[in-house]
């Protein structure tokens, strides 16, 4: 039994000439939730739908729950749950007849776990899916493949719609089976904000790779915005860590750095006196790595891992 | 167990519940020998996955506040401020400088930083 619910190596996906996946290595532990962050048409929902079976990879491995995505053993398919867009059930069909639905095609389906979640809501059982306003729908379908009790979720833009307490009860319920069962998901979304509360691993991705990848607790610990007044030396600030990105704002020159086992007070004795070194939230080093990126890899050669 | 974490800060959440028991034992709402939520419920009840816990209570062992009791549970320590005065008085002037630097940093006055560190000092009260 493999200890992680998904491993990637060297996943690619080309889409005639673009490349929507161009060798991406990823592993996803059980028990534990990555979210996956990078800007539209990074190739988030590629590597999503390769996962599910639904595309074929051009070449590379993916890897679920121990056995190749596109040839997997019978049973296992219950035991994954995807919500997406592009999966949308009948519009006649009410909550209530998803739910048997479901119960089929799961053999672990919890229909009181569904129902409680419907009731949470304020959905009617009886209603049909395509009456529902857009954040109910998504609320439903998400909670059909979080009351199937999958081993790997996988969540596409599941926040689309939901109000903040939605989202919040969503991923309390997620982090709550997650917990639970040794259960692990993958989460794509643009809110940062849930990133940084959901996340025990985060995967930044660009044009088809990882660019950034770790638990976010290490994250918060590593990375920093190094600020120079001054000319900066950046041979010296490449031995010292990994460039992720650079940029000049106003007066000052900008770099986002990852410590590699050397501490702030060594960067700082290192670089000289005009030097201040900050924490930065997600937010910035998303901003960093997707708007400031390129320019540190052209400088200082392979930025990360 | 109450306790506020701020998932936006940057800070590590396993440091915020460090740093969150050490108040509660600085203040007195953790009494020696208390007994810590387990992991699986501090997990649960935070939201947060069970190896953040982990790994908080690991941090705080080291630094000697708490003890691991095996099968029993993860205790708050007796003899914590034991530390010798020396040691002590250089931690707590590292801790300082750090402070002042960040305080003058964001042009706060030396009168303004001492009476805040007075007036946090009284709402702990400490046994004196």
């Amino acid at each position: 039994m493999s200890d992680h619910a998904v491993r990637t190596i060297e996943l690619r996906r080309h889409f005639g000439a673009v490349r929507a996946l161009d060798g991406l290595n990823l592993e996803v532990p059980r028990g534990t939730i990555l979210t996956l962050l990078g800007p539209n048409g990074a190739g988030k929902t590629t590597l999503l739908r390769i996962l599910m079976g639904m595309i074929e990879p051009t070449g590379g491995q993916a890897l679920v729950l121990g056995a190749p995505a596109r040839s997997q053993p019978a049973g296992v398919a219950g035991r994954i749950a995807y919500v997406g867009d592009r999966c949308e059930p009948p519009q006649w069909a009410t909550a209530a007849m998803l739910a048997s639905l479901q119960a089929g095609a799961s053999r672990a389906f919890d229909k009181a776990l569904f129902g409680e979640l419907c009731k949470r809501r304020d959905i009617n059982p009886k209603r049909p899916y395509g009456a529902m306003s857009k954040g109910q729908r998504r609320w439903v379908l998400t909670s059909l493949a979080l009351a199937s009790r999958p081993e790997l979720v996988l969540l596409d833009e599941p926040a689309d719609g939901l109000d903040p307490a939605a989202r919040r009860g969503l991923y309390d319920e997620l982090r709550g089976q997650v917990n639970e069962s040794d259960a692990a998901a993958i989460v794509t979304t643009h809110i940062i904000a849930d990133v940084e509360r959901i996340s025990d691993d985060v995967a930044i991705m660009a044009a088809g790779r990882v660019v950034l990848h770790g638990p976010l607790e290490d994250l918060r610990e590593s990375v920093r915005q190094v600020e120079m007044s001054g000319g900066i030396s950046p041979p010296e600030l490449g031995e010292l860590a990994s460039v992720l990105g650079r940029a000049r704002l106003g007066s000052a020159d900008v770099v986002w750095i990852r410590r590699n086992g050397v501490d702030d007070e060594e960067i700082l004795r290192r670089l000289g006196p005009d030097v201040t070194i900050r924490n930065v939230g997600l937010e910035t080093l998303y901003l960093a790595i997707t708007e400031h990126g390129s320019a540190a890899l052209a400088e200082y050669g392979k930025g990360s891992e | 167990m109450y306790m506020h974490l701020d998932h936006h800060s940057g800070e590590p959440i396993y440091r915020q519940i460090v740093e969150a028991i050490k108040y509660q034992v600085a203040s007195g709402q953790l009494a020696d020998e208390d007994r810590l939520p387990s992991i699986r419920t501090l997990a649960d009840e935070l939201k947060i996955n069970p190896r953040t816990v982990v790994k908080a209570y690991e941090e705080l062992q080291h630094a000697g506040l708490v003890i691991m009791r095996h099968g029993q549970g993860v205790f708050v320590a007796v003899n914590h401020g034991a530390t010798p005065q020396s040691v002590r008085q250089k931690a707590i002037a590292d801790m300082a400088r750090r402070m002042l630097a960040e305080a003058f940093r964001i042009g706060a006055p030396k009168q303004e930083v001492l009476r805040i560190i007075e007036s946090e000092a009284n709402k702990m009260e400490p046994e004196q």
